[in-house]
């Protein structure tokens, strides 16, 4: 009796490894090959997922901005994120092209799929939106198991976190994404959980990446003002400082402004657990004694 | 007369095709020349299979459509601006200074701000676009008309006017679009080609075919109102019906371009004034010899747009007017008072 059974089970695993239709985080079926062993990522979250869950080797090709880990540098390079170049991709001969709702146009998925290329797409919203894209790539590229072991890490992480500041009192954050025009971190953004998670509160509530009006920002100051930069440009944070009305506004004045790497903070990734203890030793250096931001 | 024609269209045709066969075998990926004609040849033809699924695919589903694209816009905005240049009678007359291109472009912001053509932007943008066109079109035309007549001094102005109109809307519009959406929004105001399917294709096509018939059987009555509106009315043209007919299709012809393409600068301007330096006024030659050499010029002018910086692009509005404006200048240099004494 048993032997039959293990036959059957054997049977359907063949089945199911042979073609499989998920359901992706855009609402549409998507029918994969398991498992993709061309894969080309369209965003750098979505690669360091990959990495992350040990599919760097089936990696092809890489957007321009993904920098990490230093290994993905060495793919072939598809072009920008808005604007990938379809002719590589298309020679590159991809089994499945990762997409993501943040990162990519919609545009492109549809010449995507007009190009019958499969195409799997990702809508990372928030923290869980994070885990849960996450999880569904671990699905669509037969990975499922180190996509579990890898959220349960994360939330381990996040919650040692959360501990260690939930008891402190909050200060108030703006996080400023460009300085002029004023574009800051909303609500319903990743950045706004990691705020919240490593115990300040955003004072943007407007959901997305607003503008934000610098009248606003001088009558209702925050305590900290977090200035994204990309990582070749961590030393400009001086420049604030000089800035007119921005030097009169009380966080600017009293030192209170944190450089943050961009890339770190806004890649809905595996990294976003690196982001939030580094977030919590920045808002909370007395929670982290000896560490240093 | 037609001989003449038929050795300037010979002409043209030759030289178009060379463009597109030059223009299929040069891009990113590194595919020859006799490759690509056989992708093509195998078509039609029996022929052996020398080349792989994905060769075949770049050429086939990336450039094609692509090139096509790039010769139908050149031609209608070519054709747009000779139609617009002979009803005004003013050399910088073209889709763009009569405020129909900005038209069809705040169309197609609508249609994003609106949300409408979200999701499915590449099919329903271009609808957008061109009840753009047509809204502007019939606003220049009701400002500028004067007791039923349309005089060439308002018409200009008034163009000038929904133009800049547009332009601010546009601009209003933009600031009020969340950040997300405004990066398509950006993507089309630079006037890049996009890769547009069969279907969009075709009503661009049809738009063009009617416009080019519209416009076309009007060559002779256009003649004659070069030599000054009381004169053609005297010769039997119907100087107002004749105007009204040019205006209307060519907002279509340009409307469905511009929602296709974007902003394109300069072709609508400096082809027909490239072809009238070299062939003479006569409409009945200009009218056709722009469709063709509107073609011609942004299928060469998007293959530089797509491979001088490979593997990114850049604009081909940028492109065509980097390019156009020199060749102008030439032109006019050195063939200026043959054509315009």
């Amino acid at each position: 009796m048993t032997i039959p059974l293990t036959l059957l089970a054997m049977l359907l695993m063949t089945l199911a490894a042979q073609a499989a239709t998920i359901e992706d985080m855009v609402g549409r079926r998507v029918e994969l090959q398991k498992p993709p062993r061309r894969i080309i990522p369209l965003a750098p979250s979505l690669t360091e997922i990959l990495f992350a869950l040990g599919a760097g080797d089936a990696v092809v090709g890489v957007i321009d901005y993904a920098d990490y880990p230093p290994e993905a540098v060495q793919r072939v390079g598809v072009g920008g994120g808005l604007d990938p170049n379809l002719e590589v991709i298309v020679a590159l001969r991809p089994d499945l092209v990762l997409i993501a709702a943040d990162a990519n146009r919609w545009e492109t998925l549809i010449q995507l799929e007009q190009l019958r290329i499969p195409v799997f797409g990702v809508k990372p919203v928030g923290v869980e939106g994070v885990l849960a894209s996450i999880a569904k790539v671990g699905e669509a590229v037969g990975r499922q198991a180190q996509a579990e072991g890898l959220i349960a890490q994360m939330r381990r992480r996040m919650a040692a976190v959360s501990q260690k500041v939930s008891v402190l009192a909050r200060p108030r954050v703006l996080y400023v994404v460009w300085i002029d025009p004023l574009i800051v971190a909303g609500g319903e953004t990743v950045i706004d959980d990691l705020i919240h998670l490593a115990g300040g509160a955003n004072i943007v509530r407007t959901p997305g990446f607003p503008r934000y009006s610098l009248e606003e920002l001088v009558i209702d100051p925050p305590d900290v003002v977090l200035l994204a930069l990309d990582r070749g440009g961590l030393h400009h944070g001086e420049a604030l400082r000089r800035l007119p009305v921005w030097r009169e506004v009380r966080p600017v004045r009293e030192g209170a402004v944190r450089v943050i790497d961009a890339g770190l903070m806004s890649r809905p990734g595996p990294r976003i657990v690196d982001a939030a203890e580094l977030l919590a030793r920045l808002l909370h250096p007395e929670a982290f004694p000896g560490s240093g931001p | 007369m037609r001989r003449r024609l038929l050795v300037v269209m010979a002409v043209l045709t030759a030289g178009l095709a060379a463009a597109v066969v030059l223009a299929l075998s040069v891009g990113t990926v590194r595919i020859g020349w006799l490759q690509t004609m056989a992708i093509l040849g195998a078509k039609v033809l029996p022929l052996p299979v020398f080349w792989t699924e994905a060769q075949e695919t770049i050429v086939l589903a990336l450039r094609l459509p692509r090139v096509l694209l790039a010769a139908i816009v050149g031609s209608s905005l070519s054709l747009a601006g000779a139609g617009f240049q002979a009803i005004s009678r003013n050399p910088l007359a073209d889709p763009g200074v009569l405020g129909v291109s900005s038209g069809a472009a705040f169309g197609v912001v609508m249609g994003v701000f609106t949300g409408l053509g979200a999701g499915a932007g590449v099919l329903f943008l271009p609808l957008f676009g061109a009840a753009g066109a047509l809204v502007a079109a019939v606003a220049v035309y009701g400002i500028a008309s004067i007791d039923g007549r349309l005089p060439i001094q308002t018409l200009l102005l008034a163009g000038v006017v929904v133009s800049l109109f547009f332009s601010s809307a546009i601009m209003v519009a933009s600031a009020l679009i969340r950040a997300e959406e405004l990066q398509g929004v950006v993507f089309y105001l630079i006037g890049q080609l996009r890769l547009a399917d069969y279907p969009t294709l075709g009503v661009v096509v049809g738009c063009l075919v009617v416009g080019t018939g519209l416009i076309y059987l009007q060559a002779l009555p256009l003649n004659l109102l070069a030599a000054g509106e009381e004169a053609a009315a005297q010769l039997g043209a119907e100087p107002e019906r004749v105007k009204r007919m040019i205006f209307v299709a060519c907002s279509l012809v340009t409307g469905a371009a511009v929602s296709v393409s974007g902003s394109v600068a300069f072709v609508g301007l400096i082809v027909p004034h490239a072809v009238r330096l070299c062939l003479g006024p006569d409409n009945r030659l200009v009218i056709p010899a722009s469709l063709l050499a509107g073609a011609m010029f942004l299928v060469l002018t998007d293959t530089l747009a797509r491979t001088v910086v490979a593997p990114a692009e850049i604009p081909v509005g940028a492109v065509t007017a980097f390019l156009g404006a020199p060749f102008f200048a030439y032109l006019l240099r050195t063939r200026y008072r043959s054509v315009y004494p």
